[in-house]
């Protein structure tokens, strides 16, 4: 089952000329963790936050977008929202600590949450379990928020930075949570601006660039092939053979929602660039099995 | 190489959070300083900054000693511009009120340095174009470069990053790394990067120390430390590099 589905998703705000998302295209299936990979302000938690209802008011929707079979209306203060959060899909927010209850100790939050949806609810350790959201780091809130999330029976996880916070081996054990909840059956969009981190943590990956996914591929063995995916990959310190290997994506990512951007949101940075990507939205070609490319000139398989 | 920074039994007030650490580092070095969680690793970039009292042991800087310099006191002293540290919570570290290049003149003009903002804004990869915001109108990335702005307008000797590359995206990291490298290269600086990211350190630092539980439990070139991790805690963070 399809979890999460985006076909063609166009996300419009308020007080913004262009598309935030443009024509967004990405699926995540039961059992599977599909990694989100883009720079800052590339629209990567907007995706989620559509998908979750915490759009800013007068937000809008276009194209089709399906969260555990439900089709999600224009964002606003829906009520059909409490049926599928908590109960079909979770949000584990970046900044984790604005968004548990402040007067609760997590171990309360947790067992509120357990009670409400009847489950079972493992506890993190208890220097975090006992204390106030306020005397936590911002990375034991993370720890705490994951916890909350996976106390409910969310089948969608939405993990926007979950280990943002937290040193190499609690970010493995986020990372081992996670999977653990995708192997019984949970779909897990994990967003990162840290390509190393998707493709290890990742079944599939999808690059988004200035509110488009530029490509969409299984992670094991994935030679990028479009222009952008592949100049992130060599920006990459974790991925880089050398500090003279590295090279940082040229050029700046236009603001998404921004008036009179190329109809390839690369164009202005690409080395490939021709007159049609400044004019012609890019095709979306399927590249191999579960694998697109959207450019008009992709790098040639390698 | 000569020594720039001598470090000889050095211990944080209370010896249990960091104690008994030596260290040295030479001109122009670049050295990873790496651990878990609560390890010691922004205790020691404090103590070598001066910006915390020493509870014990010996500093000594460009062979003068400042280990027994009180912060306030080091904060007058002429080697203060000498070493400079961007705290991990950069965006906070920044005057609120005031645009960043306010505080960058006013940083230069308290350091009683020559100079102007726009070579240290380029070395710290940081677009002049935003230098008249403030910091609440910056990207967290953003405000991690205008606060190595500020440090590197001091023109130090050793720079001292906490964390700070962890707050970029990639191809911004990128970008500052190779930025931070021409700068190391023009000036012979010395830089210790403070983090958790191993393929980082095994990019930018050719040597490392590894903390935990506030001691120094291995160090030396980052390929072998890495390669070959002695201790579990290396183990911990190489092992879960690829998460």
């Amino acid at each position: 089952m399809t979890l999460l589905m985006a076909e063609a998703v166009d996300l419009r705000l308020p007080g913004r000329p262009g598309a935030v998302l443009d024509r967004a295209t990405l699926a995540v299936g039961a059992g599977e963790i599909v990694a989100l990979i883009g720079e800052s302000g590339s629209g990567k938690s907007l995706l989620a936050r559509a998908a979750s209802g915490f759009l800013p008011q007068g937000a809008r929707i276009g194209g089709a977008l399906r969260v555990c079979g439900v089709a999600i209306p224009d964002a606003g203060p829906a009520r059909g929202w409490s049926t599928l959060r908590g109960r079909m899909v979770a949000h584990l927010f970046q900044d984790a600590r604005r968004h548990l209850h402040p007067a609760l100790t997590i171990a309360r939050q947790i067992a509120q949450v357990a009670a409400r949806h009847g489950t079972r609810a493992d506890l993190p350790e208890a220097a975090i379990a006992a204390a106030l959201p306020g005397a936590l780091s911002a990375g034991q809130c993370q720890i705490a928020a994951l916890a909350l999330a996976l106390a409910t029976p969310a089948r969608l996880i939405l993990a926007d930075e979950p280990t943002a916070h937290l040193d190499p081996p609690a970010a493995a054990a986020v990372l081992a949570r996670l999977r653990a909840r995708a192997a019984q059956g949970a779909g897990v969009l994990l967003i990162t601006h840290d390509l190393a981190l998707g493709l290890g943590a990742a079944d599939r990956v999808a690059v988004i660039h200035a509110g488009q996914i530029v490509e969409t591929a299984p992670a094991a063995g994935w030679r990028p092939r479009h222009p952008y995916a592949a100049a992130l990959m060599r920006a990459m310190p974790a991925l880089a053979p050398d500090l003279g290997a590295l090279r940082p994506v040229p050029g700046r990512m236009p603001v998404p929602g921004d008036a009179g951007l190329h109809a390839c949101r690369f164009a202005p940075r690409c080395p490939r660039a021709g007159a049609v990507c400044g004019t012609t939205p890019p095709p979306v070609r399927a590249t191999g099995p579960g694998a697109t490319v959207a450019c008009h000139d992709p790098e040639a398989a390698g | 190489m000569s020594v720039l920074l001598e470090l000889r039994g050095v211990a944080a007030r209370d010896p249990a959070r960091l104690g008994g650490v030596d260290l040295s580092l030479g001109a122009g070095e670049t050295l990873g300083l790496a651990g878990r969680h609560g390890a010691g690793k922004t205790t020691l970039g404090r103590l070598i900054a001066r910006l915390d009292p020493l509870g014990a042991g010996r500093i000594a800087l460009s062979g003068a000693e400042i280990g027994h310099l009180a912060p306030a006191d080091f904060a007058r002293h002429p080697l203060r511009p000498a070493v400079q540290m961007v705290l991990a919570d950069a965006a906070r570290s920044l005057p609120p009120g005031q645009s960043i290049a306010r505080t960058l003149e006013e940083t230069r003009v308290r350091l009683g340095v020559a100079g102007e903002g726009a070579g240290a804004m380029a070395a710290a990869g940081f677009d002049p174009a935003l230098a008249a915001r403030r910091p609440a109108a910056l990207s967290q990335g953003q405000a991690v470069r205008a606060a190595m702005a500020r440090a590197l307008i001091a023109r130090p000797g050793l720079l001292i990053l906490d964390e700070s590359l962890a707050a970029l995206d990639a191809s911004a990291r990128a970008e500052v790394l190779l930025a931070l490298r021409r700068w190391q290269e023009e000036t012979g600086a010395a830089l210790i990067l403070i983090g958790h990211d191993m393929g980082l350190m095994r990019l930018a630092c050719p040597r490392i120390a590894i903390l935990e539980a506030g001691r120094i439990v291995e160090t030396g070139a980052t390929a072998a430390v890495l390669g070959a991790p002695r201790h579990a805690a290396t183990r911990a963070l190489c092992g879960a590099e690829r998460g």
